[in-house]
């Protein structure tokens, strides 16, 4: 009887070439996308888990508490980590990672690398995380002084082979030394927050540096990580650290030492801090995700249960045959419901084919790395599976229940279906739903979009364009930063060269402050931007009050500040900032009296997901990361190539890196893009996806009212007007859909918009835009049967009776 | 073998009620060949679709072979209408998306027959009804007295007691339905009890016995 089942389905699609076809292909881009997200999102949540222990791991991350707001970071002093442990037994092991975000230059026989992903990491690293090992032993690589661990990647690029164990080469880590080899890893898998190409031993910095650097309580930067015994609660943990911050930490630093933990699985979705060791994931992302990946589903979903039910017109005189011949209603509804199984079977094979070469190219679009393999895994199949049922039977069912009650008596002697004129509700009703969802994601990808656009264009108060960055790899040019800027300068290409440490959308230090301004000026702080007298001209930034720094005055190298707005009204100086003074805390901890001689408009040195800081400029010392150049624009090539002459000219032992500014700062934005790229591309697929539905529906209900047209158009009725009959229930769908639409799609973008301190009005013309977009979509999907009808020879419509 | 006692089919709308049948007794024996006729809405298929229990009297008594059908539950009914009827449509009522092999062979499934058997069943009918060369055909492929033809054999292959045709040769042109009605005939001859609905005396002449109906009531009931 199964075999019969199958064959009888199988036949029904054969017989239906049409019908089939708009299913399986409204099912397999359905599936298919549910599919590739499905991939995606399995793989954010794989992070951190391929360690054996990972459920028992936690990283702890530090808060500081300042004047100008708190600022959580992923680092924690060296001690913590070994205090807590000494605390608590039921911390039985930690490991920390330190001096992250430097770089090195890396030298082996007489050839120069450079090296930016790199940790010291402690003894037991290996043995306390899983990383795959090629060679050395996990046990002892690391607890030597001067032990270097390379990875695959690595040992190929610096010694031509993965037998590197052993090998030894140079590098100026902290200061020129020779390093050992001592093991070479697999290269890191992708799904790992932990990401680096070198380890150098912790126990090189206890060597180097006095004994205590390991085991300090003041100062910062160790990732630190611990396993924590089951059954062990949270705030156990949390409680001990608060002891240990009361017997360690002193009064003034306080608010410094404000440490959290964090599992180690929630580090990839759940934490999003500044200097995290590679830009995390976003949960907010997965959630946007998974959402639009069970939109997309229940729209092909619901495509196959109208569309079944909308054909059961001509089902409903062969269930009436078929009951004559004695079939009962249990062996109907499975007869329907196997049909619908083996629609979605089939496209769900479909789909696996189509993923599985659609996976790799879709993963890298989003920087992952998924590949085809993992679609053949027990989750997609098992989940495949799941979808094949629930798709079947969900859209199955009721197409099966309503076709399988049809008494035979009352079918076979009438054309006429009960229930199954244009009226029907529940078809009307799922029409509506999937509209309301295609609009929510019309609408979604316009705000992702606008607010992309602004966050691009936004004027940020200084100049991005044609301003070329140089990496100063090494401080490498700082001794003989004139001549290289004088010789630069000689250059046509080149209007203007400047300096500084930081860069805008990067890092910048915290320095903290005291003004007589300000009552309470302990843990007063601005952000401190270093950077060198020509700063402002090659940034084009406009000093609004004061001047800007000169360096034919020799004190603007010394004590000249120039601050932005908010800060003026932290510093309490909205009477006028200019000439005052207040006192800088240097990195020795010295007070440095400082002068303030300009002030500058709030411009947003951070990514405009945060808010504008509080900030101040000054030369304080002579440490440069990063050159600012400013090209002429139509000699931007010939000025590339003379600024890497005249670098190879300066270091010529350096590598040369640069970027421009603009692009920097776009990627700041990468992943809102990439956002807004699939969530472009998936509500495309919804959209077409609900429309093929539309389209079947179109034609059968045209087909029903095929005499009412012919009757009309007798009467006299033109081809426009038949045409506004018929578009007009479909039209009225799209606005109830709209109506529906609206209030959700205005609650998910403000939700979405939270995430920015700088955001765009979710605009009503958005909205209006998108309904209409759909409404048109709409129209002109039915229009192709719709024109056809009204056009149609009304004789022979009649005729056919 | 069939018996009705003052069966009365009406529908009720909210202030009248319809009769559509009105006090039919009616007895037939095994063996019979019985036409109805009858004007058109006299209620020649309602009574049909009573006798062949797709549909069931408002009122009266319904026995088949003296079981008291009207007492039954649906279940039991759709099981003895499997088992023990056959019927014939003025409009075929095939399958379109099957040959007519497995249209003939559908009525077996419902029935649980097995496959070896169900082969040898078709087969047979094929053979008798001399369609072999077109089993693998699909009933659009057909001519209208074709498909007439596969619409009796699938009445027949279940192999009942009772063959109801209702206006068989409605669609079809009158060498077809001499074909159709010679075999109505040879069937009875061995032994097949067939009712049938038609407008036609030629074929009514094929049967033994004609029932008028009029206005849901039976006005004449000759033998011949
Ligand atoms: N389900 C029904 N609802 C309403 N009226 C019906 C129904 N079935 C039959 N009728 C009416 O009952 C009368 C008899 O129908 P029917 O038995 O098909 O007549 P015949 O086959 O003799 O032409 C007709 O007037 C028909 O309109
Ligand atoms: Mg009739």
């Amino acid at each position: 009887m199964i075999k019969n089942y199958f064959k009888v389905a199988l036949r029904t699609i054969q017989k239906n070439p049409g019908y089939a076809a708009v299913n399986i292909f409204g099912l397999t881009l359905g599936i298919s996308s549910f599919l590739l997200i499905f991939l995606v999102v399995q793989y954010e949540f794989s992070f951190d888990k391929q360690h054996a222990d990972w459920q028992n791991i936690y990283r702890i991350n530090n808060e500081l508490q300042l004047s100008s707001g708190n600022y959580k970071y992923p680092t924690c002093t060296s001690a913590l980590a070994p205090g807590l442990q000494q605390a608590m037994p039921e911390v039985y092991d930690y490991t920390r990672l330190s001096g992250g975000g430097q770089q090195v230059v890396i030298e082996i026989d007489a050839e120069f690398f450079k090296e930016d992903e790199l940790f010291f990491a402690d003894k037991n690293f290996l043995q306390f995380f899983d990383f795959e090992l090629l060679s050395g032993n996990p046990a002892e690589a690391l607890n030597a002084p001067n032990s270097a661990v390379l990875t695959e990647r690595a040992a190929i690029k610096y010694f031509g082979t993965t037998n590197a164990v052993g090998k030894t080469f140079k590098a100026n880590a902290n200061q020129v030394t020779q390093y050992n080899v001592t093991a070479v890893l697999k290269d890191l898998p992708e799904s790992s927050h932990i990401q680096f190409e070198l380890l150098f031993s912790n126990e090189t910095l206890r060597v180097n540096n006095d004994n205590n650097v390991l085991f300090n309580w003041n100062g910062d930067g160790y990732y630190s990580y611990f396993k924590l015994k089951e059954g062990t609660s949270e705030a156990r943990v949390l409680s001990t650290m608060a002891e240990l911050k009361a017997q360690n930490i002193p009064e003034d630093r306080q608010n410094m030492f404000n440490p959290e933990i964090i599992p180690l699985a929630d580090i990839h979705l759940h934490s999003n801090l500044r200097n995290e060791i590679v830009p995390n994931g976003n949960i907010d992302f997965v959630y946007i995700f998974s959402a639009v990946a069970i939109f997309i589903l229940v729209i092909a979903g619901i495509n196959y249960m109208n569309l079944a039910t909308a054909r059961s017109a001509k089902r409903a005189q062969e269930v009436g045959i078929r009951k004559v011949l004695g079939a009962v209603k249990n062996q109907l509804m499975t007869q329907f419901l196997s049909e619908s199984i083996i629609l979605t079977g089939l496209s769900a094979v479909l789909s696996l084919v189509i993923i599985s070469t659609l996976i790799g190219p879709f993963s890298g679009f989003i920087d992952r790395s998924i590949g085809w393999s993992a679609v053949l895994q027990a989750p997609v199949l098992l989940v495949t599976l799941l979808i094949v049922l629930i798709i079947g039977f969900g859209s199955g069912i009721y197409p099966a229940i309503f076709l399988s009650s049809f008494r035979p008596v009352v079918v076979l002697k009438s054309k006429l279906v009960p229930g199954m004129g244009s009226s029907g509700i529940f078809r009307k009703a799922l029409v509506v739903f999937q509209f309301a969802i295609s609009i929510v994601m019309i609408i979604g990808t316009a705000v992702v979009y606008d607010q992309l656009t602004y966050m691009k264009n936004k004027p940020l108060g200084y100049e991005k364009e044609n301003i070329m960055l140089v990496s100063n790899t090494n401080q490498a040019v700082t001794p003989q930063i004139k001549t290289f800027k004088t010789e630069l300068m000689k250059f046509a290409g080149i209007e203007s060269v400047s300096a500084s440490l930081s860069k805008p959308g990067g890092l910048r230090p915290i320095i903290f402050i005291r003004s007589e301004t300000v009552v309470d000026d302990e843990g007063l702080n601005l952000a401190g931007i270093n950077i060198d007298l020509d700063y402002f001209n090659t940034m084009n930034i406009e000093v609004v009050e004061g001047r800007n720094f000169d360096p034919n005055i020799p004190t603007d190298s010394t004590q000249a500040i120039i601050v932005n707005k908010k800060a003026v009204q932290e510093l309490n100086m909205q009477d006028g900032a200019v000439g005052k003074y207040i006192d800088v805390q240097s990195f020795q901890g010295n007070w440095d009296r400082k002068q303030i001689i300009g002030v500058i408009d709030n411009i947003n040195f951070e990514p405009l997901q945060r808010g504008t800081e509080s900030c101040f400029y000054a030369n304080f010392f002579p440490v440069y990361q990063h050159f600012y150049i400013k090209l002429n624009p139509g000699m931007v090539n010939a000025s590339i190539q003379e600024v890497e002459r005249v670098w190879q000219e300066f270091a010529p032992d350096q590598p040369f890196e640069y970027s421009f500014l603009e692009d920097d700062l776009n990627s700041l934005y990468q992943s809102e893009e990439q956002l807004s790229q699939v969530v472009i591309y998936f509500a495309f697929l919804a959209v077409l996806i609900a429309s093929l539905g539309l389209f079947g529906l179109a034609s059968f209900s045209t087909e029903q009212r095929i005499k009412e047209i012919g009757v009309r158009k007798v009467l006299g009725a033109s081809v426009s007007e038949i045409l506004f009959i018929l578009s007009k229930d479909f039209a009225l769908l799209v606005v109830l859909a709209f109506v529906v639409a609206a209030p959700l799609a205005y609650y998910l973008a403000d939700w979405w918009l939270q995430n920015f301190a700088f955001s765009v009005n979710v605009s009503v013309l958005t909205f209006v835009l998108s309904g209409l977009g759909a409404l048109l979509i709409a129209l002109l999907t039915v229009s192709y049967k719709t024109l056809a009808a009204a056009r149609s020879n009304p004789v022979k419509a009649l005729r056919s009776e | 073998m069939i018996k009705l006692k003052d069966i009365d089919k009406y529908i009720d709308s909210k202030y009248q009620r319809t009769f559509i049948l009105k006090g039919i007794d009616l007895e037939i024996e095994q063996g019979e060949f019985v036409t109805i006729m009858g004007p058109s809405g006299a209620g020649k298929s309602t009574l049909m679709n009573i006798i062949g229990m797709l549909d069931e009297p408002s009122q009266g008594e319904y026995y088949f072979f003296d079981e008291p059908i009207h007492r039954m539950k649906e279940r039991k009914r759709s099981d003895l209408h499997k088992h023990h009827i056959g019927f014939v449509f003025q409009a075929y009522h095939l399958i379109d998306e099957l040959t007519v092999y497995e249209n003939i062979e559908t009525p077996l499934l419902y029935k649980g027959v097995k496959s070896a058997e169900r082969k040898s069943l078709v087969a047979e009918m094929l053979d008798r009804f001399q369609m072999v060369a077109k089993k693998d055909l699909f009933p659009e492929q057909l001519s209208g007295g074709q498909q007439q033809l596969v619409g009796v054999a699938r009445a027949l292959i279940g192999q009942p007691k009772l063959l109801l045709a209702d206006e068989p040769t409605g669609n079809l042109h009158t060498d077809q339905a001499e074909e159709i009605m010679k075999l109505f005939q040879k069937l009875n001859s061995e032994g097949m009890t067939i009712v049938q609905v038609t407008h036609s005396k030629a074929n009514a002449a094929y049967g033994k016995r004609t029932i008028n109906l009029l206005d849901g009531a039976v006005e004449t009931d000759d033998r011949h």
